[in-house]
């Protein structure tokens, strides 16, 4: 399972208190509870948007923390709750852009040849220096393009993160049998992505 | 030709530890802070964001609806409580004078 949810290392009883204060109107501690949750937050999001878009998405789940700071009921850790914020901003995030309607970018020969020198390695060596290439980050995210939102923020979740259903639930605030079904979904639309990926077919 | 899938299977597992091994050094963006701290600033200044003030007007509305759901259950139930009894037999006799019997055409 992915460590996104995992609670960061400090005083539980001083941040606590730091919420408590935040909630009475001392606003400006708000910073302090930003300082000790942003690298955090920034790994969640810089997985999910573009390196462009980062800074912008962090931002936006930061001000939804504070806007929904009073509804936090401490039976979770601060870190379980502002994943779950960052995992539905970022949703949000690719529900404005595929409304915008903006082009995928499609497969260069240099993709084509990442995969076949993928399906041409034996050794476990080879294929991790392979896995580890830009074109397969490039790969990647062109599959993720192709998918709906929907299906985008489950299969990264629970593919990609290793979340289980009921976690990836959770986080993105859905029914366990809805995140079930768009995994299934979700995997069998990348499969047949790849399937067609093959050279003149993409 | 497209993949088998036992080659989908292998590139699958290319892509989830390509984006498994994605370092954190990459992760760096900008300190959000300032620039949270000062939308906050703003929008509590004019008083829209305050957390107190969004719970209240959560618990304001919440019990608004409830209060005009309320309020219609209790007409809509004490009007068929009403009507029932006298309906039935206003309606029984309505009937009885106005629908034809055989022969009395």
């Amino acid at each position: 399972m992915a460590d996104e949810s995992l609670p960061v290392r400090g005083n539980a009883a001083e941040e606590t208190d730091l919420l408590r204060r935040i909630r009475q109107g001392e606003t400006e501690r708000f910073a302090d509870l930003i300082s000790r949750h942003q690298h955090h937050v920034i790994r969640i999001v810089a997985r999910r948007v573009p390196a462009d878009q980062v800074e912008e998405v962090v931002h936006d789940v930061f001000v939804r923390a504070y806007v929904g700071l009073s509804q936090f009921s401490e039976s979770v850790s601060l870190d379980h709750w502002l994943a779950g914020i960052a995992i539905r901003a970022c949703y949000d995030f690719w529900r404005a852009r595929k409304r915008a309607e903006l082009p995928v970018s499609a497969l260069t020969d240099e993709h084509h040849r990442w995969i076949e020198q993928v399906l041409a390695t034996q050794s476990n060596d080879r294929f991790h220096d392979q896995a580890r290439k830009r074109e397969a980050a490039e790969v990647l995210e062109w599959a993720l393009g192709q998918l709906s939102p929907e299906n985008r923020a489950v299969l990264t979740l629970v593919h990609l993160d290793g979340y289980s259903v009921r976690e990836a639930a959770d986080l993105l605030g859905w029914s366990v049998v809805n995140v079930k079904v768009r995994a299934h979904r979700a995997r069998q639309a990348l499969r047949k992505l790849l399937t067609n990926s093959s050279r003149g077919s993409a | 030709m497209a993949h088998r899938d036992d080659e989908i299977q292998k590139v699958e597992r290319a892509l989830i530890e390509s984006y498994r091994s994605r370092s954190d050094l990459q992760f760096r963006a900008a300190d959000v802070t300032q620039g949270v701290m000062r939308e906050i600033r703003q929008k509590s200044e004019s008083g829209r964001w305050d957390p107190s003030v969004v719970l209240d007007q959560l618990v304001w509305r919440t019990a608004t609806i409830a209060a005009a759901v309320v309020l219609a259950v209790t007409v809509v139930t004490v009007g068929l409580i009403r009507a029932t009894p006298g309906e039935s037999e206003g309606l029984l006799a309505e009937e009885f004078e106005s629908a034809p019997l055989y022969g009395d055409y």
